[in-house]
């Protein structure tokens, strides 16, 4: 299959060492972040009606997201960590806390920053939709694509169907469009 | 000939025979928006991908971050509210 090709692939900035940590689980990079970055969104957390456990979960949260983003969307920095990391735990928790829109985190519009902070917020929210779309879903349609998109073994659930394997493909396209359509995201 | 969302999702899921898919790349070849179109859905299924696929690896960054979490805000909550928030509590994840 032709991929479409990235744009970003030259202008990778030096941090992407933060999520190839977050990645693969490099406990020194992951502490590193801890140490250089805890300080600071504790405070604000605290200064905007938080306790040191919604700082903590925060935190957790949005290094969460990155993981899987980096992990599984193949997420590449193109700007520095900290232009990133301490927005999103800002603006992450502005949201929980319903802290009201004139306190919200404002970035340079049209910048790297802004496009990657938005981008990872935009597919976290993305995802919780996908997957909640996916709950409601009935079989075969559910099984189908939680069975292809987990890695299972799509012949066995051809078999299982009592349908062809390349019926199956038919049938999983089938199901991916019902579930974007339901969920109402556009392409 | 107007390419749309089933065709995309029938030439990524590997369900169009090869003439059809040979039409499909020259049209890809010469067509910017089709690649977007294309980049977009497959940008939404690893987006479900992220969300349903189970990771031990991710259990592991948990356990991580909760011991980080402690030694770092002094925070003696264990658990944190983001996977169940977003995705909901699953077992044998």
């Amino acid at each position: 299959m032709i991929l479409p090709s990235s744009s970003n692939i030259s202008k990778i900035h030096k941090d992407q060492r933060y999520l190839d940590g977050l990645s693969t689980h490099n406990v020194d990079i992951i502490t590193e972040i801890y140490s250089r970055f805890s300080k600071r969104v504790r405070s604000f957390i605290m200064q905007h009606g938080g306790t040191r456990a919604d700082a903590a979960d925060t935190f957790g949260e949005v290094l969460t997201a990155l993981y899987l983003q980096s992990k599984y969307k193949n997420l590449k920095l193109v700007t520095s960590f900290e232009s990133i990391f301490i927005p999103l735990c800002r603006r992450r928790w502005i949201q929980k806390s319903g802290i009201p829109s004139n306190t919200q985190i404002e970035l340079p519009k049209q910048t790297p920053e802004e496009e990657m902070v938005t981008q990872v917020e935009n597919e976290t929210v993305q995802s919780a939709i996908l997957f909640q779309t996916l709950k409601q879903m009935e079989d075969p349609c559910k099984e189908i694509i939680e069975t292809a998109l987990s890695g299972g073994d799509q012949q066995l659930l051809a078999v299982k169907l009592r349908i062809s394997a390349d019926y199956l493909k038919q049938k999983k396209a089938d199901c991916l469009i019902k579930l974007i359509k339901t969920s109402g995201i556009r392409i | 000939m107007k390419y749309n969302l089933t065709h995309i999702a029938r030439y990524a899921e590997g369900a169009m025979g090869e003439k059809e898919r040979g039409y499909f790349e020259n049209a890809l070849a010469v067509d910017p928006q089709l690649r977007t179109d294309l980049e977009q859905y497959l940008r939404i299924k690893a987006s479900l991908r992220m969300a349903i696929m189970k990771d031990p690896q991710r259990e592991i960054l948990l356990e991580t971050i909760s011991s980080l979490n402690k030694k770092y805000f002094h925070n003696t909550s264990s658990i944190f509210s983001f996977i169940h928030n977003i995705f909901g509590k699953r077992k044998n994840a």
